[in-house]
């Protein structure tokens, strides 16, 4: 039974990976090392995956649950940046590469499996597998490209335009997390948020 | 006007007072044992200060907490109630400024032999007060899952001002915020005088 247990989720976690780097063809004959990287981590609900002021060790990717990535003003109010839920990446990704204290929370909205990797291993990865180095570019582009539009959401569109085409592509895990949080990264107040979300203009 | 309480703040500020805790045990010990005036304490007199202040209250939020359930609701916002407000007010320095000083009631002086103080006296006093740094971070992740409202204790001052546990987090966090802006400026000091500003 437990070899079983541990054989499924080997099997879990390697689908997972192949899924999540899947703009390079990942094998685990041909990248062996790379899987054995990877450990699974569990965290509460409203448990810190980082906390503001400690430097972001790992790089994850989600196994379940969904995090949410903010900031707090300085009165010491939560500013959402972004979310991550099952099978994207997730991390304090500028703490990371920096290894310098993070701006961000980093915290479990509900209850999480993720897998992480160390700074050492994530820089090693790009030393022994050279099609990492595509990988990054893409990753680092689909980022950028991301936050431009958010950019250009937060400044140009209305606050009910921001709600539906936030809605249209908003994946159905994020809708069973509160919704203090999705207002916060629409930049409205949760009595807006719930205002459109019953249809109310 | 009522303190809001907010735990994750909390916790970057205490992350916050952890990083210059690290940066002063960077700092040459002949500098943390050197006082800015005759009457003034030195850093290390600072530090074992603040650690003082602490244990005062160790097992009072000790026992509070404990005595507490884990409850299903979050508890991200707490309001403080009046007289503890005002208290606390009081503490955090505004913009580097030490605002409303006072005197040190002899309980919490922190006695310590400077001509005698090694290297290995101060480091353990960082130590200390590194291990006091994390257990009010426990104390407050603690205070996120638990309603700390229905036990008040008495504060370190006296029975005339009462705190529940957060209060009394708040408290000490804005005593050290305080206290650590208190070792920043003697640095300063003390630096500006060797280079002889």
């Amino acid at each position: 039974m437990l070899k079983c247990t541990v054989f499924c989720e080997r099997m879990e976690h390697e689908q997972l990976l192949i899924n999540a780097f899947r703009n390079i063809n990942l094998t685990v004959d041909k990248h062996p090392e790379f899987f054995k990287m990877w450990d699974e981590v569990e965290f509460d609900r409203s448990e810190f995956i980082t906390s503001s002021g400690k430097v972001e060790r790992n790089f994850y990717v989600v196994i379940s649950g969904v995090q949410a990535i903010y900031i707090l003003t300085k009165d010491g109010d939560k500013q959402v940046i972004g979310f991550s839920f099952d099978g994207s990446f997730s991390g304090v990704y500028d703490s990371f590469l920096l290894e310098k204290p993070s701006h961000y929370f980093l915290e479990a909205l509900t209850p999480s499996r993720l897998l992480r990797m160390t700074k050492k291993q994530y820089d090693r990865l790009f030393v022994i597998y050279p099609e990492f180095e595509r990988w990054g570019r893409l990753a680092h582009q689909g980022l950028l490209l991301g936050r431009v539009q958010r950019e250009i959401e937060l400044t140009t569109l209305s606050v009910r335009e921001r709600y539906e085409v936030f809605m249209d592509r908003c994946p159905d895990l994020l809708r069973t997390i509160p919704q203090k949080y999705l207002a916060s990264y629409l930049n409205m107040t949760p009595e807006t948020f719930s205002r459109l979300r019953k249809g109310k203009s | 006007m009522r303190v809001k309480i907010k735990p994750a703040h909390q916790i970057q500020r205490i992350n916050l007072l952890q990083n210059q805790l690290n940066e002063i045990r960077e700092v040459n010990f002949q500098l943390l044992i050197k006082r800015p005036r005759e009457k003034s304490w030195c850093c290390a007199e600072v530090v074992k200060h603040m650690f003082v202040g602490h244990s005062a209250y160790s097992t009072k939020i000790d026992q509070a907490l404990s005595n507490l359930k884990i409850s299903n609701e979050d508890f991200e916002v707490l309001s403080a109630s009046a007289v503890p407000s005002f208290l606390i007010k009081r503490f955090p320095p505004v913009e580097g400024k030490i605002r409303f000083k006072m005197k040190t009631s002899k309980q919490f002086k922190p006695m310590l032999n400077l001509e005698a103080l090694t290297q290995k006296d101060v480091n353990e006093i960082l130590d200390e007060m590194n291990s006091s740094l994390t257990q009010l971070m426990e104390w407050v992740e603690d205070t996120r899952k638990k309603d700390v409202r229905s036990i008040r204790f008495n504060s370190a001052i006296g029975p005339l001002i009462k705190f529940n546990a957060s209060e009394a987090c708040e408290f000490i966090l804005c005593h050290n915020e305080r206290h650590f802006q208190q070792v920043a400026n003697t640095l300063t000091t003390l630096k500006s005088r060797r280079n002889g500003l």
